[in-house]
């Protein structure tokens, strides 16, 4: 059963006072208990801000987001913390692995922040680089990578921890187009495999396509929504 | 740079605030202890300079003569033989009146009017002058100086002089302009000095004005005087005065630079950081037509307003507190070099001007670097942290190395040249060369510790690869602490070794139970005598079982006066003075022969050894003495000459005694014997009488009060490196203020964030006070053995303690912890949203 998400009359703007600047006014949706999402919008639409809501990065004014019936607006800083530590995993789009720690220590940090027991890391990270294509790179740095390796490196660590659902934002924005699709097809698959729900935030038709769900956001609106991969 | 491109690149200055703030602040406070100490030093030499002027007048040459000065016949020869109208004879003494010290000038009015600027015609009412010359005892203060010991004109007041008291009257006030840095003079009649100096008939100098062909009247002068007596030019006497305080202040200089020096770093650091900040921005402004040139242009540019901004507030902060520093610079003049009332601390256009080219300069030197690094950027593509990292790392072995080279150079310069230049260039190798050495030392340590981590958690070794990660800026940030906290522990450890130095000099030298002077002599005022009627009293009393006799006196030597210490001491089977140099011998043929003991400081500014030869004027003519040995004596950094008191008393016809030195018989209650001492001398002559133990107290209190300008010195430089520390930290956590949110979204909670940004700032701290250790023990030996042994003559022994040691490392764990904190706190109240649009 995949992770209910609902979004309730949520109000986001970004300043305060008179430099406000809304983003989302009195916001609603229950996502459809299905299968993946695909948030499509253009540059300012407010995807970017709405997985960050959805991932307890940021909080909106007012509101609720609810996950799993849980309201995160309602939880306190080291609760939402500790959500997301659990629950969430997250892929960006300039990759952001840690540059001071190998591949491996950059799948085992989420782990060791989960509290998984230490006789069961190393076998995840190792299965996780394996099912990636990186099996053999737990010792190499980020920087030896090219940026389509490293994005898979940041999928299998958003996937390491085994969360409920996967937020990535924008995962292919800084790919040329056959990894990018490498990356999409790794994400479904690996989030499918383990019955997680994969959300993603694109501005790419193509790539919207891929999930079950597309919302379309326009200037912080919905202003389209489709079911289905035939879309 | 055509002016949009310009406000895009300055704009980045403008958006950290605080940082650039942080840096003028820096800059400004270096600046600030650069100029406070320039106008202290100026003030000092002004208020030196006026004070001689107001003195010694409009006079070209002083005669002079030893201990006893001059007779009058003297004087009276000069006029009447050889008809010189611009002479005028002076007497000059301290007297105390309450806790002041006064500076009493003996004039004659008669002869005087053309000399000094306050008995100028018209200065003062002919019926001042008429009482001034009539009336025994009849003084003229500057009115300033009446209202601060509250005497009135008309009123009489009571001062002491060589322990009896003298009754003396205010008839007239001195005009203020003519007495400026003399705020403390009094001045009365020729006979009224000779009587309170207890010296008819003597004078202490005589003032010419002599004329352009003065040759032959020079050689006329000469020809008249005895032979203790000397004429010196006036200018040369007064030079000869200033510069026993060269080194002193000189010193205190070369302490000011090293604050601007740590300010420098700072500005180096806010212009790397803003130059990183706008890598991007460089190369899209290089890919729309930008030169490389007017990039440069531009990073100066902001350089240059930042250091004018620092220069402007550092002058001003500077004048602010220059009085204080003043005060203080002054007390230590009066302590240990001449009288001198200390004014108003005034900004001259020296010190102005040289406070803005220190801050404009040093800010443009400072960013010179990061201007080229801006230059560089490829117009191409923005270039990530990491290549430039990657590049960083690549020039610390080679910066290492250079430091090395550096720190060899400090070795030889400090062995092989004997200048006290070379000992300075020496210190600022060693400072300049370990600061080089550190990046390097601080990314192989984060490097070592890395490896020691490898075991442990993913977030130990991320904390702690963290320190080398960042190595370009956290580099710079340790150099800088590293220089600050070693200055702290070579600054302390040379002050504490001499500290022990002179406490084992004190317990060894002053061996008697209890120092007899007359009632004034513990001030300052060192001419007056013991009346020998009451050494002989003390000397008879029972609880006595020996006493040492002392005089002290200055001998006129040309311009130049030579301290001279004659002894008489007990024989106690032991000498309480340690030699360095003559061994036995030495007693032997300074208790039998026409020989000297002269002290370390005095040997060395004068180039004597041991075998040598002191040439001396008394009053039976120039005579040679033979330098028997060298000993150890930190009472005056001029130097001192001992000499047997019945060799003394064979040369020049004084019978004076300065102080005694009382040895009680065992098991005499000390309280018992100086009540019986003052009992003895009642009526006589006013005591100033102190124990062993006390004396041995105020030493040590005039030593500590000497080195306060030190530490005040010392703790501003450690101030500017706290700056330095937590601009450079604060700015390593905004760079990574995207890294810090992803590990927020992670899972991270803001407390574990926080520490982790803690930790690693402390462990920087507590790296920046081991690496200060050795350099600072370092430079604690250059400061001992090079720099005080050239600048005073002094050597002591090297004492390891422990407290400094423990202050470097306790002071950069406790200012990185201060750094650590605010970026910390800030980052764990960010949300980490607003971290990641920095994307």
């Amino acid at each position: 059963m995949p992770l209910p998400i609902a979004l309730r009359a949520l109000d986001y703007s970004y300043a305060q006072g008179r430099n406000a600047q809304p983003v989302f006014e009195r916001f609603e949706h229950v996502f459809a208990d299905r299968g993946s999402i695909a948030i499509l919008g253009r540059s300012g639409s407010g995807k970017s801000t709405l997985l960050h809501l959805l991932a307890g990065l940021d909080r909106p004014q007012r509101g609720a987001i609810e996950i799993d019936g849980q309201d995160l607006c309602r939880l306190s800083e080291s609760r939402l913390t500790l959500f997301r530590r659990q629950r969430i995993g997250m892929v960006f789009q300039f990759f952001n692995l840690i540059a001071t720690l190998s591949v491996g220590d950059n799948l085992l940090l989420p782990l060791e922040l989960a509290g998984t027991p230490r006789g069961s890391r190393a076998a995840r990270v190792t299965t996780l680089l394996e099912q990636v294509g990186l099996g053999g790179y737990a010792g190499r740095f980020p920087e030896e990578l090219s940026g389509g390796e490293q994005q898979r490196v940041a999928v299998a660590r958003s996937l390491v921890h085994s969360p409920q659902l996967v937020l990535a934002d924008e995962p292919t924005g800084s790919l040329d187009a056959a990894n990018g699709r490498r990356i999409i097809e790794l994400l479904h698959e690996m989030t499918a495999e383990e019955g997680r729900r994969l959300l993603l935030v694109t501005h790419s038709r193509e790539v919207a396509s891929t999930a079950e769900q597309v919302l379309v956001l326009e200037r912080g609106r919905l202003s389209d929504y489709h079911e289905g991969v035939a879309w | 740079m055509i002016p949009l491109a310009w406000r895009a690149s300055a704009a980045g200055l403008l958006r950290y605030p605080l940082q650039s703030a942080l840096a003028v602040l820096g800059l400004a406070l270096g600046v600030m202890v650069f100029v406070a100490v320039d106008i202290a030093n100026q003030g000092a030499r002004r208020a030196f300079d006026l004070s001689m002027q107001a003195l010694a007048g409009r006079a070209t040459h002083h005669v002079v003569a030893g201990p006893a000065g001059l007779a009058d016949e003297v004087y009276v020869g000069l006029r009447r033989d050889l008809g010189l109208r611009d002479a005028a004879p002076v007497v000059e003494l301290s007297v105390r009146y309450g806790s002041e010290t006064l500076r009493v000038l003996g004039i004659d009015p008669l002869a005087e009017r053309s000399f000094r600027g306050f008995a100028a015609a018209g200065a003062l009412a002919p019926a001042v002058w008429r009482r001034l010359l009539l009336e025994p005892g009849a003084v003229l203060l500057a009115a300033s100086t009446a209202a601060r010991v509250g005497v009135q004109v008309g009123e009489a007041f009571e001062v002491g002089a060589s322990g009896r008291r003298h009754t003396l009257t205010l008839v007239g006030l001195l005009d203020e302009h003519a007495t400026r840095g003399l705020d403390n003079l009094a001045v009365t009649d020729i006979a009224s000095a000779q009587s309170l100096r207890g010296a008819p008939a003597r004078l202490t100098r005589i003032d010419l004005m002599l004329a352009e062909d003065e040759a032959r009247t020079l050689e006329a002068v000469r020809a008249l005087l005895p032979p203790e007596a000397s004429i010196v030019p006036a200018s040369a006497r007064a030079r000869a005065t200033r510069e026993l305080a060269g080194a002193f202040t000189l010193n205190l200089t070369a302490m000011s630079l090293l604050a601007v020096v740590i300010g420098l770093f700072l500005i180096y650091n806010t212009m790397h950081f803003n130059v990183l900040r706008r890598r991007e921005l460089f190369g899209v402004l290089r890919a729309i037509g930008v030169t490389r040139g007017e990039v440069l242009r531009a990073v100066l540019l902001e350089a240059l307003l930042l250091g004018a901004c620092a220069a402007a507030l550092g002058i001003l902060a500077g004048d602010a507190i220059a009085g204080r520093l003043l005060a203080l610079v002054g007390r230590t003049l009066n302590d240990l070099y001449f009288s001198v009332t200390v004014g108003e601390a005034r900004l001259s256009t020296a010190s102005l001007m040289l406070g803005l080219v220190l801050g404009v300069v040093g800010s443009l030197a400072s960013a010179l670097v990061p201007a080229l690094e801006a230059m560089s950027v490829s117009p191409v593509a923005a270039i990530a942290r990491r290549p430039l990292e990657r590049r960083v790392g690549g020039w610390l072995p080679g910066l290492a190395l250079a430091g090395a080279a550096l720190l060899a150079g400090a070795g030889v310069l400090a062995i092989s040249s004997t200048g006290l230049a070379a000992g300075f260039a020496a210190l600022a190798a060693l400072l300049v060369g370990s600061a080089l050495a550190v990046p390097w030392l601080t990314a192989a340590a984060g490097a070592a510790l890395g490896r020691l981590s490898r075991r442990g958690p993913a977030l130990w070794r991320h904390t702690l690869g963290g320190i080398s990660a960042g190595i370009s800026r956290t580099g710079v940030a340790v150099a800088a602490l590293v220089v600050a906290l070693s200055a702290t522990v070579g600054v302390a450890l040379m002050v504490g070794s001499f500290r022990v130095a002179v406490q084992d000099w004190l317990e060894s030298t002053l061996r008697a139970d209890i120092y007899v002077r007359p009632a004034d002599g513990f001030s300052g005022v060192v001419e007056n005598a013991l009346d020998p009627a009451v050494v002989e009293s003390i000397t008879g009393l029972p609880a006595v079982a020996a006493v040492s006799v002392a005089r002290f006196v200055e001998i006129a030597d040309g311009a130049r006066t030579v301290p001279l210490f004659a002894v008489r001491m007990p024989d106690l089977g032991q000498r309480s003075i340690r030699l360095l140099a003559g061994g036995e011998a030495a007693w032997r043929a300074f208790d039998t022969q026409a020989a000297v003991l002269v002290s370390e400081p005095y040997a060395f500014h004068n180039r004597l050894a041991a075998g040598d030869t002191l040439r001396l004027p008394t009053p039976r003519g120039a005579r040679e003495f033979a330098v028997a040995g060298i000993y150890r004596d930190y009472g005056s950094d001029r130097g001192v000459v001992m000499m047997r008191l019945a060799l003394y008393r064979e040369y020049w016809d004084d019978a004076g005694i300065s102080s005694l030195g009382v040895y009680l018989r065992p098991g005499e209650p000390l309280e018992t014997a100086t009540a019986s001492i003052r009992a003895v001398a009642e009526g006589r002559q006013a005591l100033g009488l102190r124990a062993n133990r006390d004396l041995k107290r105020v030493s040590l209190a005039v030593f500590d009060r000497t080195f306060e300008i030190t530490g005040v010195l010392r703790w501003l430089t450690v101030i500017v490196a706290v700056l330095a520390i937590v601009t450079s930290l604060g700015a390593l956590q905004l760079e990574r203020s995207r890294e810090l949110a992803l590990l927020r979204a992670l899972g991270m909670t803001p407390l574990q964030l926080a520490l982790m940004i803690v930790a690693q700032t402390v462990l920087l701290g507590l790296f920046a006070g081991l690496l200060a250790v050795p350099v600072g023990i370092a430079l604690s030996q250059l400061l001992i053995h090079v720099i005080n042994a050239r600048a005073f003559g002094w050597s002591m022994d090297f004492v390891l303690l422990a407290s400094p040691l423990a202050e470097a490392l306790a002071i950069g764990g406790a200012v990185a912890l201060l750094a650590g904190i605010v970026p910390a706190w800030q980052s764990a109240r960010r949300t980490p949203a607003a971290g990641l649009h920095g994307e």
